[in-house]
């Protein structure tokens, strides 16, 4: 049956309105309201940050929030770069500044792969890994390859001492983006953790030339020679690294030894001494040290 | 005196009779004398005289019409009702005998006598008796003979000429009886001549020349005065005034009779009446009208009305008829009639408009329409009449006029007085039969819309009035109420709706296909108002409708509350829209159905606003008012509300909507219950709210969620159990893990969770109970080839390298001791131990675990190192030094096969872990046991590094 109903009268009659015209309940609400906003496409070749150079990083640092210094992060915070916001508040544990962001982004971006990521990202930092998860399978919605989102559920599986999924989620990562770093060298980190020497060497090698300057890199080249039984080579790398790199326990106990098996156990205490012991997982390595360099 | 002139008149009359007898039996003696003489003398002759045949046959012809006198005298005598039973010639065989001889001796006489001059009287005799025996044909052509035969005046010419004109006249050839009657009149007059010239003056009128008609008339007349003639006077004074009146020479005529003192009009009156009986109607009329032309007296004047009315009536001239009874209705009126006049002339009006319609009414001219009709207007003119003669039958011949319209299918004029009946029917019969009538003649088809417009209410309302109950009520009602609908009187219609349903409360068909007539007409001309209050008197049950129709309705009120909206949305007007939306749904008239479905709307709309809290409180408002079936139809809309607040992180409402969705989609077959409960639980998991994740997973059993999903959040909530130490849960689904799939293999770590938990809690009978139960069910699967996870795996090569550890605890134990028999005693014995290790390590591989298998590897590889350094760092006490050193080099000898096959299992383990890409962090071990530094080198660079973009491509 097709009625043909004015609008307006029918309001009239039905809703017992005194004025036909009055918008009773929606207040200054104007269609326009409505229309959704443009959605922000996902644009494969410019999802990185686009920061500067680091010294110490260039191998991560377009892909990592955790490798920009305090001056590379402002600029994002400063830039037009919307979800690398959001990413550096929940880095910076300004967890409700980072959700309000996304919450403002939302119609935007609700389609964006790396928006949904840096949603999952915030709540891997706040160690809620459920909704992590969530978010980084939300990424996964939007784009079913999208290498980070993969990633980054490798760091979960981590952390939940699932480490064949973990490894496999990166390796994953790492064959969808092939000329991203930022699973290889997880997967170089899960090598060494795990006793693969040469498949660690082998990786980070690659790594080193691409970024022969990157510390990530050095320290961990560093360590396979090290595990590999080559502890001049390690040393020789391990040179390379800033104090502040070499002051972290898992680069600095290692680099001491390496002293230590040269021979330099003035040198290697020097090194041990600068080590800060915040690594409660190497507080027996630590102590075994501290009693070899006695 | 008078008593005796009577004797004497019947003595008289006795004696005249008898004198005529006497006298016959006188004459017919003397005509036998003659006969005898005459035979006598004819015999003498030879019988060759034919006047003596003439003679003897003129005596035996008189002989014969005496005797036909007497014997007709006796016939009479006979009563009427004997003679028509008798044959009457039998009475007259005597005198038909002599007319036979005198026919006879005619007969010889013209044979015989062919010269013979005196034919004509033969033929005359041949005639006559032909004549009685009423043979007229032979009789004509005898006296046509005669007359031939005769000479100008002779007496047997003229009585030929007045025979032979007699029987033209009596058989009507008035024209052939003319000239011989004048022919004999003009040459004769004797007493008869009156009485032939009377039937000459019929013969001229007869003819129609009534000018010598009337004047031959007045001749008789004239003569009949005189002794000489037949007295025909009577008869002239009968029938002149007809002469006169037919001749249009009526006040002649008037003359005559006002001569004899006589009244015109009785006398032709009396004419006509005759002339009626003739069946002479032409003249009777001519005479009537006539007459009606002089005539003043008003009362005479009806007289002659009144015959001439019957007159009509018999001869069919129906309009003279009608106008005629027409003036004597006018002058009933008058009182001009008398009472038998009245009677007459009411008898005559019925019988002739009764016959009429019954030709109307028949079959007879059912092919003759125009003469049908004509009859019909003629019978209803005479209807016309008897309702004013008739007052107390009115209403009666109103009817009949009515049905006689409608055979002639007039039907705008039956409607019309069959109306007039009904209206005038009082109490009578003619009420219901014009009321019906006037039902059937609406029904016509050929009649008007018009007129039947004109009709319909007034029919049905009066039909109603009398019966408001009966099944043809019913349907009276339908149609009064359509013709209402029709005129677009609602309010009428309405009320008839409302009639209807006091005479038939539970005939709900009709009644709602009346009130769904008169939604549509509020619909369609915009009367919603109109729509609302007959919706709700049907929600209300003021009107009895089918379950059907009282859904359909409450549907049309939420489709009429909605369409408006929806029209405005698809149109764009969503302000519009939202608002009407909220209207409706806080309209109190609103139905629950349109509440509902604003509820919806409005989620949607506010959806688009991306306004979160309004999204969540206006779905779950349609959640919770809506019926299953209406989730369901709309079970994806809600899913992507659902995943709208799960994306903008309101965690608890995306939970919350998603159970109430399951919730109401339980029992239906929806394909998003399974996507609704893992939302819900998994959500609530992340919140980690257990008990809600607990409740929704009891009700996805209840709901009948896909095996898979419940599965899949069992094991996640037990996770979660487990990380919360929530044991007594966590062991009463793990315990019943077994109902819900047959592949307990995949439970494994989830036993052993709860084996752990026992153990920490000091239940260690249950802890070795579960132990045993696991390594049953995994044997049993390893034997079924089954998969198995492996992490189950990992489970049971741990609980098998206990035993291994044991084994290599106990070659430490063993202390290398001399004398050289205890040493190698011991040796022996750590060797024997050092197999056994060796081959309850292998046996773990059996696991497919990957770990289990680096660590098999691990602990063969560190007993056999840690066996030969015990060997080779022994050192005999007492001995001396070649002793030792002879020792020394032995036992290096002894161990370094221990050594190579140390080295070979390491290298087995590498190349297992890089086939099968093991990523155990045992493999860790043999780092630090390759290197041999001087510490046990550790690493933890954390746990990987989060990627945000995807870098530069």
């Amino acid at each position: 049956m097709k009625y043909h109903l004015s609008l307006l009268a029918l309001l009239a009659v039905i809703v017992g309105c005194s004025s036909t015209s009055e918008l009773t309940y929606v207040g200054d609400l104007k269609n326009e309201d409505f229309v959704q906003p443009r959605l922000i496409p996902f644009n494969q070749r410019t999802d990185y940050y686009q920061s500067g150079r680091s010294k110490y990083f260039p191998l991560l640092i377009e892909e990592t929030v955790d490798r920009l210094d305090s001056g590379e992060r402002s600029d994002i915070e400063k830039g037009t770069d919307q979800i690398g916001k959001i990413t550096i508040a929940c880095y910076d544990k300004n967890f409700s500044a980072g959700f309000a962001l996304s919450d403002k982004l939302f119609r935007n971006y609700k389609d964006h792969p790396a928006y949904w990521n840096a949603i999952g990202t915030c709540y891997l930092l706040k160690n809620d890994f459920r909704k992590a998860q969530l978010y980084y399978n939300k990424s996964l919605d939007s784009m079913k390859d999208y290498a980070p989102a993969f990633n980054n559920l490798g760091v979960i599986y981590r952390k939940k001492n699932e480490q064949q999924k973990a490894f496999v989620a990166f390796e994953r990562a790492a064959s969808l983006s092939r000329f991203s770093y930022t699973p290889k060298f997880n997967m170089a980190q899960m090598y060494l953790d795990h006793g693969l020497i040469s498949q660690a060497l082998e990786l980070l090698t690659t790594l080193n030339k691409i970024a022969p300057n990157d510390v990530d890199v050095i320290a961990s080249l560093g360590t396979a020679y090290l595990f590999d039984g080559k502890y001049r080579a390690a040393l020789s790398e391990y040179n390379k690294l800033p104090g502040s790199v070499t002051s972290r326990p898992e680069v600095g106990l290692n680099y001491a030894l390496a002293h230590f098996l040269k021979g330099d156990k003035s040198k290697a205490r020097d090194v041990f001494g600068e080590v800060k012991n915040n690594n409660s997982s190497l507080n027996g390595y630590y102590d075994e040290l501290k009693r070899v360099l006695r | 005196m008078k008593y005796l002139l009577f004797l004497l008149l019947i003595s008289s009359s006795q004696l005249y009779a008898s004198d005529v007898q006497e006298r016959r039996n006188e004459i017919i003696r003397v005509i036998n004398e003659e006969l005898s003489e005459v035979q006598r003398l004819s015999s003498q002759v030879g019988k060759r005289d034919p006047e003596l045949y003439l003679r003897e046959a003129e005596l035996n012809l008189e002989k014969a019409r005496l005797i036909a006198e007497t014997e007709n005298e006796r016939y009479l005598e006979i009563p009427i009702e004997k003679r028509r039973k008798i044959r009457k010639s039998d009475y007259f065989e005597t005198s038909r005998k002599y007319m036979s001889v005198a026919q006879n001796l005619c007969q010889s006489l013209l044979s015989r006598f062919k010269k013979f001059n005196n034919k004509a009287d033969v033929y005359y005799i041949m005639a006559y008796n032909a004549k009685e025996f009423d043979k007229d044909a032979e009789a004509r052509k005898y006296f046509a003979l005669a007359i031939k035969n005769s000479s100008t005046n002779s007496k047997t010419k003229l009585k030929s000429q007045i025979a032979l004109a007699d029987l033209y006249y009596n058989n009507k050839e008035y024209k052939k009886a003319v000239p011989l009657y004048e022919a004999s009149l003009s040459r004769n007059q004797d007493r008869w001549w009156t009485k032939d010239a009377y039937n000459l003056s019929w013969c001229y009128f007869r003819n129609q020349n009534y000018s010598s008609a009337i004047s031959k008339m007045n001749e008789v007349y004239s003569k009949s005065k005189n002794d000489k003639f037949v007295d025909m006077s009577a008869m002239v004074e009968r029938d002149i005034g007809l002469f006169y009146a037919t001749a249009g020479r009526t006040s002649e005529g008037l003359r005559f009779y006002q001569k004899l003192a006589k009244n015109f009009t009785d006398e032709l009156l009396d004419v006509s009446r005759r002339l009626i009986a003739e069946s002479n109607h032409a003249q009777a009329e001519k005479v009537l009208v006539e007459l009606l032309k002089i005539e003043k007296n008003e009362k005479k004047r009806t007289e002659i009305q009144i015959e001439l009315l019957e007159l009509y009536a018999t001869f069919g001239k129906i309009e003279n008829f009608i106008t005629l009874a027409t003036e004597l209705t006018n002058a009933l009126d008058k009182n001009l009639l008398n009472p038998e006049q009245s009677e007459r002339l009411k008898f005559q009006v019925g019988k002739q408009g009764a016959r009429l319609q019954k030709d109307v009414i028949g079959k007879g001219y059912e092919k003759a329409p125009k003469i049908r009709e004509t009859k019909a207007k003629q019978s209803i003119r005479l209807f016309g009449l008897s309702k004013k003669i008739e007052p107390s039958r009115s209403v009666e011949f109103s009817f009949l006029t009515g049905e006689t319209y409608y055979a002639i299918g007039d039907y705008e004029h039956a409607l019309s007085v069959y109306k007039e009946t009904y209206i005038n029917a009082g109490n009578t019969r003619y009420r219901k039969l014009s009321l019906d009538a006037l039902l059937s003649t609406l029904g016509e088809e050929r009649l008007s819309s018009k007129t039947k417009d004109e009709y319909y209410v007034f029919v049905y309302k009066s039909y109603l009035e009398d019966d408001a109950k009966s099944a043809k009520a019913n349907t009276i009602f339908q149609k009064l109420f359509n013709v209402y609908y029709d005129l677009k009187k609602m309010d009428d219609a309405e009320n008839t709706l409302e009639w209807f349903r006091r005479s038939f409360p539970n005939d709900y068909k009709v009644q709602e296909a009346m009130i769904a007539k008169l939604m549509d007409y509020y619909r369609n001309s915009k009367q919603y108002d109109k729509v609302v209050v007959w919706i709700k008197k049907i929600q209300a049950g003021d009107y009895k409708v089918s379950a059907q129709y009282k859904e359909k309705v409450a549907l049309l009120l939420t489709n009429m509350q909605m369409q408006g909206v929806q029209s405005a949305l698809g149109k764009g007007n969503k302000v519009f829209a939202l608002d009407g939306y909220l209207k409706i749904y806080h309209d109190s008239k609103s139905t629950e159905k349109s509440k509902k479905n604003s509820a919806y709307n409005i989620a949607v709309l506010y959806y688009e606003l991306g306004n979160t809290a309004k999204t969540y409180e206006w779905a779950l408002k349609a959640m919770k008012e809506m019926e299953p079936q209406d989730i369901k139809q709309f079970d994806e809309s809600f899913l992507t509300l659902t995943t709208y607040l799960f994306n903008v992180r309101e965690f608890l409402a995306t939970a919350d909507l998603s159970e109430r969705a399951l919730g109401k989609l339980c029992r239906t077959h929806s394909d998003k219950k399974d996507i609704f409960f893992k939302n819900a639980l998994f959500v609530y998991l992340a919140e980690n709210n257990l008990d809600k994740a607990e409740e929704m997973l009891q009700m996805g059993g209840r709901c009948n969620v896909g095996a898979r999903y419940l599965n899949e959040a069992r094991f996640e909530l037990l996770k979660e159990l487990a990380a919360k130490k929530r044991w007594e849960s966590y062991e009463e689904i793990v315990n019943r893990l077994d109902t819900y799939t047959d592949q307990k293999h995949d439970f494994i770590p989830y036993y052993h969770q709860l084996k752990l938990a026992y153990e920490q809690t000091g239940q260690g009978d249950k802890a070795r109970e579960m132990k045993f139960r696991i390594l049953e069910i995994f044997n049993k699967a390893k034997a079924s080839k089954k998969e198995i996870l492996l992490e189950s795996a990992d489970i049971v090569a741990d609980y098998l390298f206990e035993m291994v550890e044991l084994d290599v605890a106990e070659i430490s134990n063993l202390k290398l001791t001399f004398p050289e028999a205890t040493f190698n005693d011991l040796l022996k014995r750590k060797i024997v131990l050092l197999d056994k290790v060796t081959n309850s390590a292998l046996k773990v591989h059996q696991t497919g675990s990957g770990k289990g298998i680096v660590m098999s590897y691990y602990i063969i590889v560190k007993a056999y190192k840690k066996l030969v350094q015990e060997i080779r760092d022994f050192s005999p006490e007492g001995k001396s030094a070649e002793y030792v050193t002879s020792f020394k080099k032995s036992m290096m000898e002894l161990t370094d096969p221990i050594l190579k096959s140390a080295e070979n299992y390491r290298r087995d383990a590498m190349r297992e872990v890089n086939k099968n890409k093991i990523m155990a962090k045992e493999t860790f071990l043999f780092v630090s046991l390759e290197l041999n530094y001087p510490v046990t080198v550790g690493y933890d660079y954390g746990n990987g590094i989060i990627m945000d973009r995807g870098g530069k491509k």
